[in-house]
């Protein structure tokens, strides 16, 4: 039985001694008595550190074990897990995974997305209630067992925001690109720059969000580096009246990075604004897509933005790569490119909304499942930081779910909001073209009661059980179906991500991948 | 740049308690937050 889920670094106890006992090796807490018996080819793995994590788990939660990050554990007296009646949960269910040549039978939860590998003896043995109380104990922690006795798991992890801390703020409509994926429709010739009510009523609605102790004001448009002055006039804004709010404030942009000037520069430095890029990989990629109103290629312009930030020591956080059409197929190019370059990035599909309707460039089934399955097996190689790589990882591998756009329910309306410049609010910067998703206007009403109005709350809790498709499927648990994808699509945020299938194959390549690296070693290949 | 050193199938700071009626586990540390307009997804 194996499973990356829940586990820790666990190292031996200096509470714990070892008696020798006819053969055996006997592990004892000498402050609480707890004690284990080990074979000596259980010992021999112990005393090597060779012990996987549910064998060190069965000694953790015996209080024989510690684990290196938290000595935070509390055992009751009352505790006696010999004492517990564990059966199979109805919750509970199952398929059988490939992994080279060796097959697995996979316990999952749908609902948590924990899960675990276990043999096909193992699993024959589950089917007939045949395991240790120890294993059972270790599915019963996951949520991939019950106990007859009604024992309680809470698992007490982090639960979506009520109210935002980030908003986005649309300081212009316009763009001196015209690119051809634009979500958002943006482009040269059109737009609009915010006026300073809107500013202010943003400012002073932000500020005053309950509960919010960090509140993040991200300048996007539009392509915000057109709108220097106003964003300028925002932060100054800001800085003026922070003093009178109890709020910790950070600011970001996202950028093109196509008009790096000297008052862009000097804001950055000004205000510790911290700067994200939009780059689709190297020249023939980006100049594909990344295009100006005369269909001319902007890389070369976004390397000399990039190099005049860093010239003037500004760090830039990483990079959206748009995967479609004119990168999909490179992903080791990419990974190659964004190490070579220095820049952490995070490949994401194209969103069929906006100018991608026209232009179809977004991945096909199957393609971005692939292209990053191929960057996840240069990840040791490649010293990049691709994030998507962490946020799927993560997913599949622990209970957290800290990427706001991959939980149920999603960061819409909850941690992030965003802002055009005529003072409409979307509950997610996706929405920003899509008139029908407005949540109301900050000239005439705070965002914190846009927040309770029926639609929005209806959104606010969107979850897999309000999508029919989501509802049925085993990776739930560890998956969302993106609002805005969902609407650009099917036009119905009530349906599954576009991506679906590829997804599908991402949870299963990250189990197989865990399990080949963790349990039967690297000398297997996948069939 | 530098890669942050992150092993993401452990989780660090997992709290737990155990007793005959309940079991808790509870993630002891903050969380960041990520979402999709931003090319970074920085915690832990």
């Amino acid at each position: 039985m194996r499973s990356p889920w829940l586990s820790r670094e666990y190292e031996k106890s200096t509470d714990v001694v070892v008696n020798e006992v006819d053969g055996n090796y006997e592990l004892k807490n000498i402050n609480t008595n707890a004690s284990l018996l080990l074979s000596k080819v259980e010992y021999d793995k112990y005393e090597n550190n060779l012990f996987n994590e549910i064998e060190w788990e069965k000694l953790y939660l015996k209080g024989l074990a510690v684990d290196k990050n938290c000595d935070d554990l509390i055992i009751d007296s009352s505790f006696d897990v010999s004492n517990k009646k564990f059966i199979k949960s109805k919750n509970v269910e199952n398929f059988s995974l490939k992994v080279g040549k060796h097959k697995f039978q996979i316990l999952i939860n749908p609902e948590l997305g924990s899960w675990m590998a276990l043999t096909e003896e193992e699993y024959g043995k589950y089917k007939k209630d045949d395991l240790t109380q120890e294993e059972w104990l270790s599915l019963f922690i996951r949520g991939l067992a019950d106990d007859e006795e009604h024992t309680e798991v809470d698992f007490d992890f982090p639960v979506p925001a009520d109210y935002p801390s980030v908003i986005v703020v649309n300081i212009t409509t316009g763009c001196n690109l015209r690119c051809k994926y634009c979500f958002a429709d943006c482009g040269p010739f059109k737009g609009e720059n915010m006026t300073e009510d809107v500013m202010d009523a943003t400012i002073d609605s932000m500020l005053s969000m309950p509960q919010v102790k960090v509140i993040t004001f991200e300048f996007q448009g539009g392509e915000a580096s057109t709108n220097v002055s106003g964003m300028r006039k925002f932060i100054e804004k800001v800085e003026s009246v922070k003093a009178n709010y109890d709020k910790l404030v950070k600011y970001r942009t996202e950028i093109n990075c196509v008009l790096v000037t000297d008052e862009l520069i000097k804001l950055v430095k000004d205000f510790n604004v911290s700067v994200g890029v939009s780059l689709d990989g190297p020249k023939e990629m980006t100049d594909q897509t990344r295009v100006d109103i005369n269909g001319q290629g902007a890389f070369d312009r976004i390397e000399k933005g990039i190099k005049k930030l860093r010239d003037n020591g500004i760090y830039i956080d990483g990079a959206v790569c748009t995967i479609g059409q004119h990168n999909v197929r490179y992903p080791r190019q990419l990974m190659e490119y964004f190490d070579q370059i220095g820049m952490n990035f995070k490949p994401r599909p194209v969103n069929i909304l906006g100018r991608e309707k026209e232009n179809h460039l977004t991945t096909r089934p199957g393609e971005w499942a692939e292209c990053f399955k191929e960057m996840h097996k240069m990840k040791d190689e490649i010293d990049v930081e691709n994030f998507s790589i962490h946020i799927f990882e993560e997913n599949v591998y622990t209970p957290i779910r800290d990427y706001i756009c991959l939980r149920y329910p999603c960061g819409a309306a909850r941690e992030l909001v965003s802002v055009n410049p005529n003072g409409d609010v979307f509950p997610c910067d996706g929405f920003k073209g899509e008139k029908q998703f407005v949540m109301g206007n900050v000239l005439n009403e705070r965002i914190e009661d846009m927040l309770k109005k029926p639609k929005i709350i209806e959104l606010r809790n969107r979850t897999a059980k309000t999508i029919d498709k989501c509802s049925k499927c085993i990776f739930r648990g560890m998956c969302c179906s993106c609002c805005y994808s969902a609407y650009g699509k099917f036009g119905d945020i009530y349906r599954e991500d576009p991506h679906c299938a590829d997804r599908k194959q991402m949870y299963i390549y990250l189990m197989q991948a865990w399990i080949e690296e963790n349990v039967i070693g690297k000398e297997d290949t996948y069939e | 740049m530098k890669k942050m050193a992150i092993k993401n199938d452990i989780v660090k700071n997992l709290k737990t308690k155990l007793s005959n009626k309940k079991i808790k586990i509870s993630f002891g540390n903050k969380i960041g937050l990520g979402y999709d307009g931003c090319g970074t997804h920085t915690h832990k």
